[in-house]
C-alpha cells in the first residue's frame, strides 16, 4: 500500500470512525475509557441529601448558610496519540508498512474521539521528538493532524519510548487517554509508562509484521537493523536459525505483555495483515465487558 | 628462488584489504537487507554459531583468495634457476683398476684394498664437475667398463657393479694401460690422464707395461700410478664370482715399485705408494688437485614461469566460492 | 594458437553458469521480496534486475577470462639465440625380434647399425650414447667421445641383449633424455631406429618431455612397407599360434608423429640423401633454426579482464542501490 492508497483508505475513515464512535464508543464512552472522573462545576446552596463531604466551608461561612460543591463528569477528554515513527516501523514485509497500519489506527481513533467532542493531540517520536500536535477539537483539526502524520519525514531513526512518554506526560496537563502506537522494538521506558499510567488511561498498541515471529525459509542473508545497524548473518533456510529467531521474539513479546499487565496498561496487537477496524472493535468490546 | 617478472602488480595486493573492508565492514555497504532484528539500544537477535556461518566464511575466504591469486599471477611469478654452463672442455680421465685377487687383502680399513680403492674413486668422481671419466679394469685381461663420460651416475653405477676376480686371476697392468689409451685416442680433450691403481706385479697380458707407457706417452697421456698395499704378510678373503667359492688365506704382499715409477716417469705422470686407506685418500686428492685445469663457466639464468599455477588456483577458488555462495548457501547477490 | 587445447572443455563452465545465474536471480528476487514487502515489490524488482545483471556480468567475465588465460593463447614469441658448443647424439635402437627381419639389407638391425656408424663417421667431435630398448629402455653407452666404445657395442647388438619382450618407446625416450647433460650447451639429438611395430608407452608424454628438454628426435623407419618374415636360427621363421609365418611391416605413422612433435624429422632407410639430411640437423644447418623461440602466453590481458570482472561484481555488491539493497 503506498501513500495514495492510504489516503484513499483514510477518506473512508470518518465513516468507519462514526461506526466506531456511535456504534460502540458513543454510548459507552465513559465505560470503555476509564474516565478520570469529575471536574468542579459550581457551588450551590446545600440541599438535603447532598454529601456532607462536599460542603464548601469557605463559602458557607461567608454566606451564613451551608453551600455545597457540585461536580460534573469531565466531558472534554484529551485524547492523545503517541506514535513511533522510527525506522523499524517504516518496514513491513506484507501489503503495507507497519507505519501505514499505525497511521490508519491513529486516524480511526482520532476521528472517533473527535466525534465524542474530545480534544485530539499527538506526539511523533523516534530517538527524538519529531513533531508535537497540541490537543484541539474538531474534525478539521483531526484532518490536518492526519495530513501531518502522512507527510512526516522523520529525522531520527531510533525509538526512544522513554523520551516520548516523558514528553507526553509533560504536555498532557489534563487527564486523558493516551494511546501508544509502536512496534515496541524500543529501549526501556517502563518506568515512564508506570508514571503515565498513574494519571492517564494508557493503551499500548503493538503493530506487528508477519515476519516478526516467523523467519521465512530462504537462502543465506545478511540482515541489518535500520535503527541500530546490528547485522545478523545466517541461512534462513535452516531449522535451527528459524527456531532461534521465533524463540527470541516470542520471549520478547511475552515479556512485553507481562510488563503491560503489571502496570495495568491495556495491550493490543495489530498485525499489518489485520483489519484495524475489526481489531479495535473486538478490543473495545473486550474492554467494555470488564 | 621465487621471483616476479613485473612486481609492480603486487601493489594491487594493498588494495585487497581496502576492498575487504568496503565489502564486509563498511557501515554504508550495500547487499544487506534492512530488517528489524533488535530492540533499540537493547537486546538484539543473534543466532548461534552454525555450519552455515563456517561455510559463509569459507566462501568469503575463497573469493578473496581467488582475487589475490589473480594479482599474484599478474605479477608474473616464476622460479629462477641458475645453471652453470661449462664453456671449456674438461680433461679426460681414465681410471685403470686392478681386480686381481690380491686386492682382497685386508690391510686396508675398514674392509680391503679393493673397497678402499672403490671408495676413493667414488670421491674422485664426485669432486669432478665436467671432466669425462672412464673406467678400465684388469686382471688376467683388461676391458673397458665405461668410456669416458660426464654421465657420472652411470660411472658410479658401473663402479658399484665391479667384483674382484671377474677379470681373471692375474695382473695385466700393461693391458690395462693399453686399453685405456685405446679409448682415450679419440678424445678431443687437451689433457688426458690415466690413474692406475694396482697392488701387484705385471704377470699377464700380451703388452708389457713399458710398451703401454710408450703408447701413452705417444698419445700425450699422463699416467699416475698408485701402488697400494702394506709390506709383509696380510690376510685375504674373496669370493670367486665364477664359482661362488670363498677363498681365505695369508699372502705376502709386494708390488713392483720400480716398474710403476718407470711408467709414471715415462709419461710425465707421477708415482705414489699408499699403504693405508688414509694415504690412498691423500694420494687421490693430490692427483685431483694436480689435475684441475682452468674452467671457463657461464651462469645461465632460467626462469620457470609459474603463473599458470596461480591462475589455476584462482579459478579453483573462484569455482569454490561460486559453488558455496550460489549453490550451498543460496546467497542473495 | 592455443597451447592447451585439452582445457577447452573448461569453457562449458561459463555455459553452465548462465542457467545457474538465472535461477539465482529468481531466488534472490523472491528472498528480497519476502523481506522488503509487497508494498515496494515493483521498485525492488526494477533495482534488483540492474544490480543482479552487473553482479552476474562480473562473475561471468571473471570466469571466462580466467579460463581463457589458462588456455595459453600464443602471444609474442621470445627469441633466444642458442650457441652450441657441439652436438650430442643418442642412438635409440629398437632390438625387438622384428628387427631381425631381412626386408632391408642385411637386416633391419644390421642396417640400423650401419647407418648409425655412418652418422658417427660423419660427425667428428660429436658425443654419442646408445640406448637399446625392447620391453623397456636401457642405457648401455653413456654420452662419450670414445667412438670405439660406441661402435664396438653397436657391432654386438642383437635382440637377446634384453629379455623383456615388446617395444616400449616411452621408456626408451626417457632413458635417452637421461643421457643428455646440462653441463654444456650442446645440440641435443635423438636418432631413433625402429620399425615402428607394436610400439607401446605414451608417445605424447615422451614427446612433451623431449620438447621440454629441447631435444630433437630424428626417427628412422627401418624396414619396408611390404615387410618380411622374421628368421630364426636354423633357417626357420617366427610363426604365430596357428603355425603361420608372421609377416612384419614398417609402421611409420608413430615414428613420423614423434619426429614431428619434437620438430625433428622422419627418414626412411631408403632415403638416398640420408646422411646429408642427418648432417643438416646435427650441424644445425638447413631449415632448422639455430635460435630457439620461446612461446610467451598472452595471459596478462585476460587476467586484467578477470580483475575487471571482480571489480564490476564488487561495485555492484558494495553499492547501495536506491537505498534498498
Amino acid at each position: 500500500m503506498d501513500q495514495m492508497d492510504l489516503f484513499a483508505h483514510i477518506k473512508h475513515i470518518p465513516l468507519l470512525s462514526s461506526r466506531l464512535s456511535t456504534g460502540l464508543l458513543a454510548g459507552n464512552y465513559r465505560s470503555v475509557f476509564r474516565g478520570p472522573g469529575l471536574e468542579f462545576d459550581e457551588v450551590r446552596e446545600y440541599a438535603p441529601g447532598d454529601d456532607a463531604r462536599f460542603i464548601d466551608w469557605n463559602v458557607s461561612s461567608r454566606m451564613g448558610t451551608p453551600y455545597s460543591k457540585t461536580f460534573r463528569e469531565e466531558r472534554e477528554l484529551h485524547f492523545f496519540i503517541l506514535l513511533d515513527v522510527s525506522a523499524s516501523v517504516q518496514l513491513g514485509s506484507g501489503r503495507s508498512r507497519k507505519l501505514d497500519t499505525a497511521c490508519l489506527t491513529a486516524a480511526l481513533l482520532s476521528y472517533a474521539a473527535s466525534r465524542n467532542n474530545d480534544r485530539v493531540g499527538a506526539l511523533f517520536f523516534t530517538d527524538r521528538i519529531e513533531k508535537y500536535i497540541p490537543p484541539d477539537k474538531g474534525d478539521i483539526h483531526v484532518a490536518r493532524f492526519v495530513q501531518d502524520m502522512l507527510s512526516l519525514q522523520p529525522q531520527g531513526t531510533g525509538s526512544d519510548l522513554a523520551l516520548g512518554v516523558r514528553t507526553a506526560q509533560e504536555m498532557l496537563t489534563r487527564r486523558g487517554i493516551c494511546v501508544i502506537l509502536s512496534d515496541f522494538r524500543v529501549s526501556g521506558g517502563w518506568k515512564e509508562l508506570s508514571l503515565l499510567g498513574r494519571r492517564h488511561d494508557v493503551i499500548a498498541v503493538k503493530i506487528t509484521d508477519p515476519l516478526e515471529y516467523r523467519m521465512p525459509a530462504r537462502g543465506y542473508v545478511e540482515l541489518t537493523d535500520p535503527e541500530t545497524g546490528v547485522v545478523v548473518r545466517g541461512k534462513t533456510g535452516t531449522k535451527g536459525f528459524r527456531k532461534e529467531y521465533t524463540d527470541f521474539w516470542e520471549a520478547q513479546d511475552l515479556y512485553w505483555r507481562r510488563q503491560c499487565r503489571r502496570r495495568s496498561i491495556d495491550s493490543l496487537t495489530i498485525d499489518t495483515e489485520d483489519d484495524p477496524v475489526e481489531k479495535l472493535l473486538a478490543f473495545f468490546d473486550r474492554r467494555k465487558k470488564r | 628462488m621465487y621471483s616476479f617478472e613485473t612486481p609492480e602488480y603486487l601493489f594491487l595486493l594493498f588494495l585487497l584489504p581496502v576492498a575487504v573492508f568496503f565489502r564486509h565492514f563498511w557501515k554504508k555497504r550495500g547487499g544487506r537487507i534492512p530488517f528489524a532484528v533488535s530492540l533499540w539500544n537493547r537486546e538484539y537477535f543473534q543466532p548461534g554459531n552454525s555450519l552455515a556461518g563456517v561455510i559463509a566464511f569459507l566462501s568469503h575466504v575463497s573469493f578473496w583468495c581467488s582475487l589475490g591469486c589473480i594479482i599474484i599471477a599478474l605479477a608474473g611469478p616464476g622460479i629462477v634457476r641458475h645453471r652453470k654452463v661449462f664453456l671449456s672442455r674438461g680433461l679426460d680421465m681414465m681410471i685403470v683398476l686392478d681386480l686381481s685377487p690380491s686386492m682382497a687383502a685386508q690391510d686396508f680399513a675398514p674392509d680391503n684394498r679393493f673397497e678402499s680403492a672403490r671408495q676413493v674413486i667414488k670421491d674422485l668422481v664426485q669432486r669432478r664437475e665436467n671432466d669425462p671419466i672412464g673406467l678400465v679394469t684388469f686382471g688376467l685381461e683388461a676391458a673397458l667398463r665405461i668410456p669416458p663420460t660426464v654421465d657420472y651416475d652411470m660411472v658410479l653405477q658401473r663402479l658399484e657393479d665391479l667384483r674382484i676376480l671377474e677379470m681373471g686371476d692375474g695382473t695385466a697392468i700393461g693391458m690395462g694401460i693399453a686399453v685405456a689409451c685405446l679409448h682415450l685416442q679419440q678424445s678431443t680433450a687437451g689433457e688426458k690422464v690415466i690413474v692406475l691403481i694396482t697392488d701387484g706385479e705385471n704377470n699377464a697380458g700380451a703388452i708389457l707395461p713399458e710398451a703401454a707407457a710408450e703408447l701413452a706417452a705417444g698419445l700425450g697421456i699422463r699416467v699416475y700410478a698408485i701402488g697400494i698395499g702394506s709390506e709383509g704378510e696380510v690376510p685375504l678373503e674373496y669370493t670367486d664370482p665364477a664359482t661362488g667359492k670363498t677363498y681365505r688365506g695369508q699372502f705376502v704382499s709386494g708390488f713392483d715399485e720400480e716398474l710403476l715409477v718407470a711408467v709414471a716417469e715415462r709419461t710425465g705422470g707421477k708415482y705414489f705408494s699408499s699403504s693405508s686407506q688414509g694415504t690412498l685418500e691423500a694420494v687421490i686428492r693430490t692427483i685431483d688437485s694436480m689435475e684441475s685445469i682452468e674452467k671457463r663457466v657461464s651462469i645461465q639464468t632460467e626462469t620457470e614461469e609459474k603463473y599458470r599455477t596461480w591462475i589455476a588456483a584462482s579459478l579453483g577458488c573462484f569455482l569454490l566460492w561460486f559453488f558455496l555462495s550460489r549453490l550451498v548457501l543460496k546467497e542473495v547477490w | 594458437m592455443i597451447r592447451h587445447p585439452q582445457l577447452l572443455y573448461l569453457l562449458f563452465l561459463p555455459v553452465i553458469l548462465v542457467p545457474l545465474m538465472i535461477a539465482g536471480y529468481h531466488q534472490g528476487l523472491k528472498t528480497l521480496q519476502t523481506f522488503f514487502g509487497r508494498w515496494r515489490a515493483d521498485i525492488l524488482k526494477e533495482t534488483y534486475v540492474v544490480k543482479y545483471f552487473f553482479a552476474g556480468l562480473g562473475v561471468f567475465i571473471t570466469l571466462l577470462a580466467l579460463i581463457l588465460s589458462l588456455l595459453g593463447f600464443q602471444g609474442k614469441k621470445r627469441i633466444e639465440i642458442a650457441e652450441h658448443q657441439g652436438t650430442d647424439i643418442v642412438f635409440v635402437m629398437d632390438v625387438s625380434r622384428s628387427m631381425l627381419c631381412e626386408d632391408v639389407e642385411p637386416s633391419r638391425l644390421g642396417k640400423a647399425v650401419d647407418l648409425a656408424a655412418g652418422i658417427i663417421e660423419r660427425n667428428p667431435g660429436a658425443r654419442f650414447a646408445v640406448v637399446i630398448f625392447k620391453g623397456e629402455g636401457v642405457k648401455t653407452i653413456p654420452l662419450t667421445e670414445d667412438i670405439k666404445a660406441v661402435t664396438g657395442f653397436l657391432d654386438i647388438l642383437n635382440p637377446s641383449l634384453l629379455s623383456a619382450p615388446g617395444s616400449n618407446i616411452e621408456s626408451a625416450i626417457h632413458r635417452a633424455l637421461e643421457s643428455f647433460t646440462d653441463r654444456e650447451q650442446r645440440r641435443k639429438i635423438i636418432v631413433l631406429f625402429s620399425d615402428g611395430e607394436a610400439l607401446s608407452g605414451d608417445l605424447d608424454a615422451a614427446a612433451v618431455k623431449a620438447v621440454e628438454a629441447e631435444v630433437l628426435v630424428l626417427s628412422v623407419g627401418t624396414g619396408t612397407k611390404e615387410g618380411g618374415r622374421i628368421p630364426l636360427e636354423g633357417g626357420t621363421y617366427v610363426t604365430d599360434s596357428g603355425g603361420k609365418e608372421v609377416i612384419t611391416r614398417l609402421h611409420q605413422d608413430t615414428l613420423e608423429e614423434l619426429a614431428l612433435k619434437t620438430s625433428g624429422m622422419y627418414l626412411p632407410v631408403s632415403d638416398p640423401v640420408f646422411f646429408t639430411r642427418i648432417s643438416d640437423v646435427t650441424e644445425g644447418k638447413g631449415s632448422l633454426p639455430e635460435f630457439k623461440t620461446r612461446d610467451a602466453d598472452a595471459y596478462r590481458s585476460f587476467l586484467l579482464v578477470a580483475l575487471g570482472g571482480f571489480c564490476i561484481f564488487l561495485l555492484a555488491r558494495i553499492r547501495r542501490w536506491k537505498n534498498i539493497s
